[in-house]
């Protein structure tokens, strides 16, 4: 989040206690904010369900048709939303604006062409409402647009107006479902859709405004020139979609299993494990907020000067202090982090289990939510490592991790689910979250012992950039006007 | 006996020096097999010779550093090598101790052991060697830089190591470079004998290049220089017999560590009956002609000649110069040498382009040879051949050519000076030119010279001897 940093940097360098108050509140806004706002809507248009006394069927079709469109969004997009970062950044870094804002309504039309293939395929044979099956693919992909956008505007450093949009969309949609149940207009679940389809309609076009104040709108821009980059950084890609769907996979694979619900036909839940996988999760947005602030202030620094001695003509002796540097303060941080984390998650078990078992959940679902409490601590701090190695552009070490995660929550989960019964609940995911938490762990030790040498011989001997179909594709597209990036920015190969 | 020769740049892409002693070597013998392992610097040369073969030339393996850039690295690995291989990679980049190529060969022929052919640079082996070396011998360099200058540096060599080696009864190199490591890999892994045959002093040459190139700059001139000393150690190191032209090279060999109980002479060689027709230097009235057979380059520094030739001029007013040899070459020291001529206001020099020295030679009286660098000049032996006295500069093997090598009584064949040096030049040729016996017996010694030593025959035969003496070794080592 390259902008985040440069707000972060600003606030820590005044070294007062309410500028690190203000900074951690910051990265807590930025972290949390969203996801806060657009929870609060489900809730809240949840809340005026009951209200108006809406029947449970119709409450659980909008619930089914918002969780399905959060979750499945963010698995179909992270992959492509990972690239595109890398992108952004080559674009940024050669001074090269012009395609910038294109590139969002190419990857747009893939993002929405592809949701709209999947949605196809989901929808075909369930018995839903035509019109709510297409608010439903309509939320499914504004959500698909609003992932894309937030890359950019990591870049355009104005969180406020961020926030401020999410606000807006937010109580919009709340007030349009407020008087679309008020007045009957459509049956309630297409209100409540219909609703929040033109909340974030409004945020998706305030993000764009913010995008293209901030880039210009460039009527020569090559909507599709980022397309080599998919075929260049797969493993980018792999590692990305890989996380996001290993984290979703424990709940799909429970949704088969005998807790299920179906709502219209069409949504499966396991409600219970759901809510408990959701507030465990919560707990472990306190290591994002701190990973944010350490990532762009004291690790980027280090990282920085790293990098500029190895490429700015540093003899050995300054390349390694800057090297021992970096590793202490990764270590030093990544220890900080895991402590403040640890305590976190302890409120949240003792939080949990008081409040769950108030609320109902049985003796052994509390347990479950404990074991997933940490399945949850884990699956952080693998994110945490993850995140540092694509920093050092160490992919194919991240792509095994990422592999490993997803791969051993899909078999273990799919033994649960076959052979050991709901008493595995839980358990296969913090089962995997530790097994793959740990390969992370041993990775990252490897890397940092070797680093000098991960990051000098990873350059290869010749750099040629891969010329698979979608940089032939491109060429076809744009001609003699593609402009290829990486060899503008010669200094970074 | 099938001899596998190895060439770095020369045959058969490139005429001269060296190209032409490889043909006259194989053409010299039929009864041996002669196979080309030839190492040229672009693929687009691949089939493009310019020689043609003699027909006991069986075959050609041609390998182009140019194809390095088209090859892919694949993924990293660790801890690849053993420590014993990794001091040896140490040894060969530091070059303090000689190297066995036994040990460099298992690095590279021991089956696949590399993601590819560019793996070893890849490995976390490689990165700590460089690392060492870095740190013990130049730390005060970037080491980004030094990191990718050895890097490139080694390619080439890691390149050739890792391709197939041809069969053959001998291996015999031309040069100590790269073609020399080969020959030595080669004769190591089938067991077979190795010579070299140093024309120049490939190192010393690497070293003059690299000093004038812009490629390489500051202190990394000096990686490259060592690194080129280390091959040459290293083929010196592998090699059962080491041969050069001429007693000098000998001794700079041994200098660069080359085991002087190695070391045998083995001169070039002409075909005398060429010359057979052509009279003694006569007493003659009109013009005395003065003679250079020399490509119009920089190299051969004819204006040098020019400035001597107008000091001779102010004495000797009808003395004559011809320039005998091809001035397309390099046309703007042509234009040099024109603007020369034009600026002294002088006459009676002709440039003739290239002609058949065989009819020229006759009617000139003396020879010059002005350049700054030559091995074993064959424009002296030639002109030796026809009976004529020649003053050269004291460049490659022209002292021994005019004075005699250690072994050799006959006397002085005419006169050496310092290189560039008009005025000694301008001296020495008016005390030939006003000395007719004196002329007439340098001829004579010259050609009883060329006659004793430097004729094709000669040449030919020692290297039958010296092919037969390696067949007998070899077959000892088979049995």
């Amino acid at each position: 989040m390259a902008g985040v940093g440069f707000e972060l940097r600003k606030l820590f360098q005044a070294r007062t206690m309410t500028g690190h108050v203000k900074a951690y509140s910051y990265s807590a806004i930025i972290t949390a904010g969203p996801f806060a706002l657009m929870t609060g809507m489900v809730l809240a248009v949840q809340m005026l369900f009951s209200y108006y006394e809406i029947g449970e069927e119709a409450g659980q079709i909008f619930v089914g048709a918002v969780v399905y469109a959060f979750v499945f969004s963010q698995v179909l997009s992270s992959g492509f939303t990972m690239v595109l970062t890398r992108y952004l950044a080559d674009c940024l870094s050669v001074h090269h604006y012009e395609d910038v804002t294109a590139s969002f309504f190419g990857l747009g039309s893939i993002l929405t062409v592809l949701g709209a293939a999947v949605s196809l395929a989901f929808f075909w044979d369930k018995p839903l409402d035509f019109v709510t099956k297409c608010l439903s693919y309509l939320f499914f992909a504004l959500l698909l647009l609003a992932w894309a956008e937030s890359v950019y505007l990591s870049a355009v450093k104005k969180f406020k107006g961020l926030l401020l949009s999410y606000l807006t969309g937010v109580l919009l949609a709340i007030f349009l479902s407020w008087a679309f149940l008020h007045w009957q207009l459509l049956p309630a679940e297409q209100c409540g859709l219909l609703a929040v389809d033109v909340g974030m309609t409004l945020v998706v076009l305030l993000f764009l405004l913010h995008i293209v104040d901030y880039f210009g709108l460039s009527p020569e821009g090559q909507n599709f020139a980022f397309l080599p980059y998919l075929e260049r950084h797969w493993r980018l890609f792999l590692i990305s979609f890989g996380y996001m769907l290993g984290i979703f996979l424990p709940n799909i694979i429970i949704w088969q299993g005998p807790w299920s619900t179906v709502a219209g036909g069409t949504f499966r839940f396991a409600p219970v494990y759901d809510v408990v996988t959701f507030f465990a999760f919560i707990s472990v947005l306190p290591l994002m907020m701190l990973f944010v602030v350490s990532v762009e202030t004291a690790f980027y620094e280090r990282y920085n000067v790293y990098f500029t001695h190895i490429t700015k003509r540093g003899n050995f002796r300054e390349i390694d202090d800057a090297r021992k540097d970096l590793l202490h303060t990764l270590w030093f941080e990544i220890r900080h982090i895991v402590e403040f984390q640890l305590v976190s998650t302890l409120v949240f078990l003792v939080l949990g289990n008081y409040i769950l078992s108030n609320a109902g959940i049985t003796y052994a679902q509390v347990n479950m939510y404990n074991v997933i409490l940490f399945g949850a601590f884990f699956t952080g701090l693998l994110q945490l490592i993850y995140i540092l190695m694509v920093y050092f552009d160490y992919q194919k070490d991240v792509l095994r991790i990422s592999a490993c995660f997803c791969l051993s929550n899909l078999v273990l989960g799919l033994l649960g689910l076959w052979f050991l019964g709901p008493d595995s609940y839980g358990f296969t995911f913090f089962l995997a979250g530790l097994l793959s938490f740990a390969f992370g762990f041993w990775r990252l030790s490897h890397f940092s012992q070797r680093i000098n040498y991960f990051v000098f011989c990873s350059q290869p001997m010749f750099y040629q950039p891969v010329q698979g179909p979608l940089t032939k594709l491109a060429l076809w597209l744009y001609g003699e006007k593609y402009v290829e990036l990486e060899l503008l920015g010669g200094e970074r190969k | 006996m099938r001899i596998c020769l190895l060439v770095e740049g020369s045959y058969p892409y490139v005429v001269g020096g060296v190209s032409s002693w490889v043909q006259m070597l194989m053409a010299g013998m039929p009864e041996h097999e002669f196979f080309l392992y030839s190492i040229g610097a672009e693929e687009k040369d691949r089939g493009c010779f310019k020689y043609k073969f003699p027909p006991n030339v069986v075959g050609i393996q041609e390998e182009f550093l140019d194809e390095i850039l088209g090859l892919k690295s694949h993924g990293m690995e660790e801890n690849v090598l053993t420590p014993e291989e990794c001091r040896v990679l140490y040894d060969l980049v530091v070059g303090q101790k000689p190297i066995d190529i036994k040990e460099l060969a298992s690095i590279f022929r021991g089956g696949r052991r590399f993601n590819g052919m560019l793996g070893i640079f890849m490995t976390s082996d490689f990165f700590d060697v460089i690392q060492r070396v870095y740190e013990e011998k130049y730390s005060y360099l970037p080491f980004t830089e030094f990191f990718w200058t050895l890097r490139s540096m080694l390619l080439p060599l890691f390149y050739l190591l890792q391709q197939e080696l041809p069969e053959a009864d001998v291996y015999h190199s031309v040069a100590t470079g790269y073609c020399g490591v080969i020959g030595a890999l080669a004769s190591e892994v089938y067991h077979k004998p190795f010579l070299i045959t140093e024309h120049g002093i490939y190192s010393r040459e690497r070293e003059a290049e690299i000093i004038k190139s812009d490629w390489a700059k500051g202190d990394f001139k000096s990686v490259w220089i060592q690194y080129f000393y280390n091959l040459a150690k290293l083929s010196y190191t592998s090699a059962h017999r080491v041969y050069t032209l001429f007693e000098h090279n000998a001794e700079v060999e041994m200098d660069l560590g080359c085991d002087p109980a190695k070391i045998g002479v083995v001169p070039n060689g002409i075909r005398l009956e060429r010359f057979k027709d052509i009279p003694e230097v006569e007493d003659h009235d009109g013009p005395f002609r003065i003679g250079a057979v020399v490509r119009v380059v920089p190299i051969k520094d004819v204006v040098t000649l020019l400035r001597a030739f107008f000091l001779v001029k102010q004495e000797m007013t009808d003395a004559e110069l011809y320039v005998m040899g091809n001035v397309e070459e390099s046309p703007e020291y042509y234009d040099l040498c024109m603007q020369t001529v034009e600026m002294l206001q002088m006459e009676d020099v002709h440039f003739t382009g290239s002609v058949q020295v065989t009819e020229y030679l006759p009617r000139m009286d003396l020879m010059v040879l002005s350049s700054i660098s030559e091995g074993q000049p064959l424009a002296v032996l030639e002109g030796q051949a026809a009976h004529r006295p020649f003053v050269t500069t004291d460049v490659g093997c022209c002292r021994e050519l005019i004075y005699g090598a250690s072994d050799d009584k006959l006397g002085t064949a005419g006169a050496v000076v310092a290189p560039m040096d008009f005025e000694d030049m301008s001296r020495e040729i008016l005390r030939l030119a006003r000395n007719y016996p004196l002329r007439r017996e340098m001829a004579r010694i010259g050609y009883e010279r060329v006659c004793r030593m430097y004729t094709y025959d000669i040449f030919i035969e020692s290297y039958k001897q010296i092919y037969k003496e390696a067949g007998e070794a070899g077959a000892r080592w088979q049995g």
